[in-house]
């Protein structure tokens, strides 16, 4: 649950968002509307279907992700996005970096 | 001339600040520097250090013609951005603004002038008619069989406007309706002969830009938009012709021939998204 959603937690939210998207593709290729459903399970993140397919595309043309419809059991076919190598190598870098800084943050944080 | 913009006034010095971070808001990072550096330079050269806010506006506007000398790559930017207008390519504009299914939004800020246009790839989305991500960027896969189908449309408009008024020309009424009041009635008129000169002038411009966007090799974006843009006037034009025409004028009439024109260009947008979504799933899936 989060309390208080103003400008602050905002940016916040958005300063995470590629990092969320290349995260869940790290495990394997996902199509869109199934990364939508994934990140709207986390309410904490409030990352809709309207910030999802503009980052994916912004993704795909810096490189970061690639794409390939392929059949669906059910249904017409699907596009799914991939970590290229590139993707992968910047999941890894950004991770880190935020792992720094939350690490950093629950030290300062500390028994508040 | 001076040697840095310290020199100047604060007052002078918040105006060319302003300008230059507005100039590189849409340039690549990497560039930026460079043209900031670029533009810095030649204020410089035009500015003196009693330079008041207004001379520093002067300067800026002459900045247009100094492009030539910058790096190549950043001449396009700097074309473009002329005497601190800056300018998009109004087809390109079109079509990403009149067809972006990844935004949700029905009604987005106006590809050109103030208001709102309607976000057709939202809708055909919420309709299930396609999905928001078929194309990364619309109309890139639009294979060029497509782009030429689509100009059937307003060549098509400029061919029935030509028609209408061969074969309905001498049984036309001397005076025609020019403009619709917003209950729908004609509240002016023109000769028949100005009437038929607007049509056909305004459908032959629609045709012959989208008889360049049938054949062109250029980006499928621009094309489009073209098209659309083509579509919409041809369409507007059309119905005009028709609704000029009629017996008796009827409220509805102008109203329903901005909508038959609109419901064209989805339709032409549509089509034009559908056949890259196709020739995306062709490449991926052979």
């Amino acid at each position: 649950m989060v309390a208080e959603r103003g400008p602050w937690a905002s940016q916040l939210r958005k300063g995470v968002l590629e990092l969320a998207v290349l995260g869940l593709l790290d495990a394997e290729p996902k199509y869109g509307s199934q990364l939508v459903d994934e990140l709207a399970v986390q309410p904490a993140l409030e990352i809709t279907a309207g910030t999802v397919y503009p980052l994916l595309a912004r993704l795909a043309k810096a490189g970061l992700v690639t794409t390939r419809w392929q059949e669906s059991p059910t249904g017409p076919p699907r596009k799914y996005y991939a970590l290229s190598p590139a993707g992968r190598e910047q999941v890894r870098l950004l991770a880190a970096e935020f792992r720094a800084v939350a690490k950093a943050m629950n030290k300062v944080l500390e028994g508040i | 001339m001076i040697t840095s913009l310290d020199e100047l006034s604060p007052a002078a010095r918040t105006v060319a600040l302003r300008f230059l971070d507005t100039a590189v808001a849409d340039t690549e990072a990497e560039l930026r520097a460079q043209v900031v550096e670029g533009l810095t330079g030649e204020l410089c050269e035009r500015l003196s250090a009693d330079a008041n806010p207004e001379s520093v506006e002067a300067a800026v506007l002459s900045l247009g013609p100094v492009v030539d000398e910058m790096a190549d790559d950043a001449v396009g930017f700097l074309g473009r951005l002329g005497a601190g207008v800056k300018f998009e390519d109004l087809a390109g504009r079109i079509a990403r603004t009149w067809w972006n299914p990844a935004d949700e939004r029905y009604f987005v800020p106006r590809a050109f002038g103030w208001g709102w246009d309607l976000n057709v790839g939202a809708v055909a989305v919420r309709l299930g008619l396609i999905e928001p991500d078929a194309e990364a960027v619309p109309f890139t896969a639009t294979p060029d069989a497509a782009f030429k189908a689509a100009a059937a449309v307003p060549l098509a408009l400029g061919a029935a406007v030509g028609l209408h008024y061969i074969v309905r020309g001498r049984s036309l009424p001397a005076r025609l309706p020019s403009h619709w009041g917003l209950d729908g009635h004609p509240d002016r008129w023109v000769s028949k002969g100005s009437a038929a000169v607007a049509d056909l002038a305004i459908t032959s411009l629609a045709a012959g830009a989208a008889a360049w966007a049938a054949t062109t090799e250029g980006e499928g974006p621009q094309r489009a938009g073209v098209l659309a843009g083509a579509t919409m006037a041809g369409g507007l034009a059309a119905s005009t012709a028709l609704v000029r025409g009629l017996a008796k004028p009827r409220g509805w009439a102008a109203p329903l021939g901005v909508l038959a024109a609109s419901t064209a260009v989805a339709g032409v947008l549509y089509g034009l998204a559908r056949a890259g979504r196709d020739a995306e799933i062709a490449r991926d899936l052979g």
